[in-house]
């Protein structure tokens, strides 16, 4: 069975399948993919507001 | 440039929202946050539906500045309406400051506002004329590349009594800018970029639009609210939660209030449509340019990887 893998464009919120993801970039380490490059230069206008939050901690949540 | 409201969705007095929002369009008429020039005072407009009375709407332009206005103050605390368009104008250079340049622009049952500039208009102008059969030609009063604009839309839409879907209306909308971008670009010395940041609707759906024609710049700010009710009440305007029945669609320049996190920015070159049942859409405007002299990235090379770091 063929499986089609997609990743969410940060800024437009498409689902990008291979033949959509037209740019990219690499924000603090992690890669991100664009429909165009208005979505990808909006990306670094903004990126504080499109950046997906750092993984601080994947261990057992805690109670505090 | 200039700032707009569009709204959809249970009937609302226009007055909560245009004068009670923390960020309303009044206060953007002569406290813009997100221009570089704050002022929006070269008049306005509101063209509103009441489907029980006409599915055309009433418009009420004026060249006075929208924050000193009390005949739009009184009319607003009394109006109520499903369906909205509200515009206050910062005129172009060039651009006559007169009442018949005021958005929103009506024909037929379409309103139209515009937040932008088209690029070589004056040098566009007769060819867009020439475009269009004399009964849209003639329904142009004012002088604004803007009502130009919306001339060349209903040229395209053809009969504009039939009835048309959300989605129609975007792609007219985007084949609209397809049209503008083609005659500009062919512009001798031209190259300046167009911001077309363009809301139509026929009172039953709405196409939006945030477009600039380099899509490495930044295009007008526009933003959009789904899925909530905005309600005000003892002095706070505030998007809540509510039943299905109550849920409304705002588009507008700016954040009405500053709950962020229920405001969404349009994408840039994207197309916003919203149709009957207040579904939301949002998509990839697919624009080809043809001959044009400016060297932009083509938003349609697929494939393209330009893996880069910031």
């Amino acid at each position: 069975m063929l499986t089609t893998t997609t990743v969410k464009d940060p800024v437009c919120k498409m689902e990008l399948d291979e033949t959509r993801k037209r740019e990219s970039l690499v924000y603090e380490g992690r890669s991100y993919y664009f429909c165009s490059v208005g979505c990808r230069a909006e990306f670094q206008r903004h990126a504080e507001d499109y950046a997906e939050p750092a993984q601080v901690d994947q261990g057992v949540k805690k109670d505090v | 440039m200039c700032r707009f409201l569009c709204y959809m969705g249970p009937e609302v007095l226009l007055a909560d929202l245009l004068y009670r929002p923390k960020n309303s369009l009044i206060l953007q008429s002569y406290k813009s946050r997100e221009r570089k020039e704050p002022l929006n005072g070269d008049g306005f407009g509101v063209g509103w539906y009441v489907p029980q009375t006409s599915p055309i709407p009433g418009v009420f332009t004026s060249l006075t500045p929208a924050w000193n206005n009390q005949n739009l103050k009184r009319l607003s605390e009394h109006v109520k309406s499903p369906c909205f368009f509200a515009h206050v104008r910062a005129a172009s250079p060039n651009m006559r400051v007169c009442e018949a340049n005021c958005h929103p622009f009506q024909c037929g049952r379409y309103l139209w506002m515009h937040n932008g500039t088209i690029d070589g208009f004056w040098q566009i102008r007769r060819r867009l004329r020439e475009s269009l059969p004399d009964r849209l030609y003639n329904t142009i009063e004012g002088t604004t590349d803007s009502e130009h604009a919306f001339a060349v839309f209903l040229n395209l839409l053809g009969d504009s009594e039939r009835q048309r879907s959300a989605n129609e209306m975007g792609q007219v909308l985007v084949n609209t800018v397809t049209e503008l971008e083609r005659w500009t670009a062919e512009i001798e010395n031209g190259g300046a970029p167009s911001y077309y940041n363009f809301a139509v609707t026929d009172g039953r759906n709405v196409a939006a639009i945030r477009y600039v024609s380099d899509p490495t710049l930044e295009p007008a700010s526009l933003y959009f609210s789904a899925g909530r009710k905005y309600r005000c009440a003892n002095g706070v305007c505030e998007l809540v939660e509510c039943e299905p029945s109550e849920k409304a669609v705002v588009i507008a320049s700016e954040r009405l209030s500053e709950d962020s996190s229920h405001w969404f920015r349009v994408a840039p070159n994207h197309l916003l449509t919203v149709n009957q049942d207040l579904e939301v859409t949002v998509e990839l405007m697919e624009i080809e340019r043809h001959g044009s002299k400016v060297e932009t990235p083509s938003l349609y090379l697929r494939g393209r990887q330009s893996e880069s770091s910031i």
